[in-house]
């Protein structure tokens, strides 16, 4: 058994190795790609401004309205303006020998009384989708603030409409655990609901697999000379577990690394450009900064280590559980086409149990959350995901409730598998009812 | 002394019976065979015997003793539908079934290394499966099933879906290892193919042991007296006798069959004073499948 288990991993390493390692590094590439999409896909742009209406050309509160359009970072990329006297047609001909993108041309209107209001941007290429609501947004508010300009309301009353900035900050009744950011626990929880989901479904299906295998090419019978049926499978399931399990710590480890070594590319970059850039947006990094060290802060705060305990249980919990049912739907299946049909009941608790995990963050002390984080078919999901909020959400009964069943959970499934698994492994050819299944549940030897 | 015992064997499945009360006993030292018709329970027999099913009632002996334990380590078992993992190299592949055997990961690779070098196939050792052609895994196979030199080589259909050549391999490897000490149980229901081969034979029908004993022993005890004798020239008329009955004819080959006490010689002298020109002659015994087709016959009509 202790052979097989080991002979296992070794079976799956060609596989194994790729997909532990590609799996991070395609992450990786995602993430690099985006952040490489986000450095090159913004351009500078330099725009003309031609203004019939005056009102962008008028000093305001702070400047020119067309100084406030200045500079317009986004994403990366900045758009700058200048203001223009000549005529829009000639503009057409004459502004790129003039070294500029586009013309932003604004028609005479009336602030008072526009409620539609139509502007042109001339160009020969596209904005993009993001650019140009951004400064549809920013040619909105300056609009929105003329207006209440107009209607004769103090400059400093105008200028503190936009000096409002909140936050919520909620606090935990316990003094225990600092309480995490909302955001971040419904981040940690999605992520560890979805990555239990992804892991029972995968190595559930690959014990299956491996089980229908040994089956279809009789090499059971074989094996079965020299080991009890019951060792095969646990030791199947073992050695597969063991395998998600190791690829697993290198996953984290790996992502560890790439998120650190990404975040130091990011902080390396993010000093580069601060030096380019001029103050105000200084200003703005800060407050980036701060928001990142804020994120950073509640992040520490978690508690990553018990969090972490208590996913690897539920992990082996939940796996034990499904793959011990996977491996008998395994043994009933031997030729893998009719397999779908018999896979159904097992995978629809799981698919189930991962739509329970919505319900839960909407409300992760609710009723539906509660359930689904004892009962054993949906725990391993869902109670990771719960204590993701915070471990004061979950009562410690609840907890040793959840956990106590999920053992007697995959003891039971085990027993029941092994009974079909015994049966089931060498029974060739003939299409099983489920009555028949049940009725090998109660042969006693 | 048996090496392998069966007592009151019986196996159920739901509603129908594939064993009743089988009792059995093999040998040390001899070749083996399980013979009987499709679905007769000869591997659910020897599923019995190698531990992968249990019986519903009934013992195994191995060696006098009903330690399971040894029993398993002692018997080589190849099924009928062979079967490796695919995607396994040769070697690995070996030494994993061995250790399975031996609990012992050292020895097996030394028994494996071995076996391979006695058939002249160390090369293999790397070589995924799904590389090999048929007859090349069936080698593999068979080392599989011997390489921790078992006492008792149990064959499900050896020979089923081969061709003459790798049917002659096997059988000769079936003798090689019975020279070794070992003995080999095998089932089929080609009865006629595996005569010269088996020294002791049991027959079996529908999860009944029919009749069972040495192969030679068994057709001597169901001969019918059937003689052929080839003739030269034309047959001159012989009346029959009480003793003697013609059968059949065809060309220049007559087929007697003596009743009574009465010896071929007898039959020979009669034939002589008849002036008949003797060319051979021949007994006649029972084959197998003959002697098994009229033991069910007359058992059904019990």
């Amino acid at each position: 058994m202790i052979i097989k288990r080991e002979y296992l991993s070794r079976v799956r390493t060609r596989t194994f190795i790729l997909t532990t390692l590609l799996a991070p590094l395609g992450l990786l590439l995602l993430l690099s790609f985006q952040f490489i999409v986000l450095i090159f896909s913004g351009e500078d742009w330099k725009i003309l401004v031609k203004d019939e209406s005056s009102y962008f050309n008028t000093v305001n509160v702070s400047g020119t309205l067309i100084s406030k359009l200045q500079d317009e970072k986004q994403l990366n990329s900045t758009i700058f303006f200048k203001a223009t006297d000549e005529s829009y047609d000639s503009l057409k001909s004459s502004y790129k020998e003039k070294g500029y993108d586009g013309i932003l041309y604004i028609p005479a209107f009336e602030i008072k009384d526009s409620r539609h209001l139509k502007f042109e941007l001339y160009s020969e290429n596209f904005l993009g989708v993001n650019k140009l609501s951004a400064l549809r947004e920013k040619l909105r508010i300056i609009l929105r603030e003329t207006r209440i300009k107009e209607a004769g309301l103090p400059d400093e009353l105008i200028a503190s409409l936009d000096k409002i900035d909140l936050e919520i900050k909620e606090i935990g009744a316990n003094k225990n655990i600092a309480k995490g950011s909302s955001d971040i626990a419904y981040g940690i929880g999605f992520a560890m609901g979805f990555l239990m989901y992804l892991v029972i479904i995968i190595y559930g299906t690959s014990v299956m697999k491996g089980v229908s295998e040994e089956k279809s090419n009789r090499i059971v019978e074989v094996i079965l000379s020299s080991v009890k049926p019951f060792q095969l499978m646990l030791g199947k399931i073992i050695g597969i577990g063991l395998v998600g399990l190791t690829q697993f710590i290198i996953w984290i480890m790996l992502s560890a690394g790439t998120y650190f070594v990404f975040m130091l590319v990011l902080a390396n970059f993010a000093d580069l450009s601060a030096l380019q850039s001029s103050l105000p947006q200084q200003a703005n990094m800060d407050t980036q900064m701060m928001q990142a060290q804020q994120m950073a802060e509640v992040i520490r705060n978690f508690p990553i280590k018990w969090l972490l305990l208590i996913f690897l249980f539920y992990f082996l919990g939940g796996y034990m559980l499904y793959a011990s049912l996977f491996a008998a739907v395994g043994a009933l299946v031997g030729e893998e086409n009719d397999s779908q049909a018999l896979v159904f009941p097992v995978t629809l608790p799981i698919i189930i149990s991962f739509f329970m995990l919505f319900a839960l963050f909407e409300n992760p002390s609710g009723q539906m959350a509660t359930w689904a984080s004892i009962l054993p078919f949906s725990s391993p999901i869902n109670m990771p995901a719960r204590l993701a909020f915070g471990f004061d959400q979950v009562p410690i009964w609840q907890l040793i409730l959840s956990i106590a069943l999920l053992i007697l959970g995959f003891i039971f499934t085990t027993w029941i598998a092994a009974k079909i698994y015994r049966v089931g492994i060498l029974i060739y050819g003939k299409k099983i009812s489920l009555k028949e299944v049940g009725k090998w549940l109660f042969y006693t030897h | 002394m048996y090496i392998l015992e069966l007592e009151n064997v019986s196996k159920r499945f739901g509603d129908y019976q594939a064993l009743q009360s089988m009792n059995l006993g093999i040998p040390p030292g001899v070749i083996f065979a399980l013979l009987g018709p499709n679905g007769a329970g000869k591997t659910t027999l020897l599923r019995i015997i190698t531990h992968i099913i249990a019986a519903d009632s009934g013992r195994v002996l191995f060696e006098g003793k009903e330690n399971v334990e040894n029993r398993i380590r002692k018997i080589g078992y190849m099924p009928e539908e062979r079967g490796l993992y695919k995607k396994m190299k040769v070697g690995e592949q070996l030494r994993y079934l061995t250790a399975l055997k031996l609990g012992n990961a050292a020895e097996a690779k030394k028994k494996v290394i071995g076996w391979l070098k006695r058939l002249n196939i160390e090369d293999w050792y790397n070589k995924p499966v799904s590389e090999l052609s048929k007859g090349m895994s069936q080698k593999v196979q068979f080392i599989a099933t011997v390489a921790h030199d078992p006492q008792l080589i149990i064959l499900d259909e050896p020979f089923s879906g081969l061709d003459p050549i790798n049917s002659q391999l096997i059988e000769d490897e079936i003798i090689a290892l019975r020279d070794g000490g070992a003995s080999i149980l095998f089932s089929t229901h080609r009865m006629e193919q595996v005569e010269g081969l088996c020294e002791e034979i049991a027959l079996v029908n529908k999860g009944r042991l029919i009749l069972n004993g040495r192969t030679k022993e068994i057709k001597n005890r169901y001969k019918k007296n059937y003689f052929r004798i080839g003739i030269e020239g034309a047959l001159p008329v012989i009346e029959e006798t009480p003793f003697l009955h013609l059968e059949k004819q065809s060309g220049n080959e007559l087929l007697y069959r003596l009743y009574g006490d009465h010896t071929p010689n007898e039959l020979l002298r009669h034939l002589l004073d008849k002036g008949v020109e003797l060319h051979s002659f021949n007994e006649v015994l029972p084959t197998i499948n003959e002697i098994f087709i009229e033991q069910v016959s007359t058992r059904n009509d019990e």
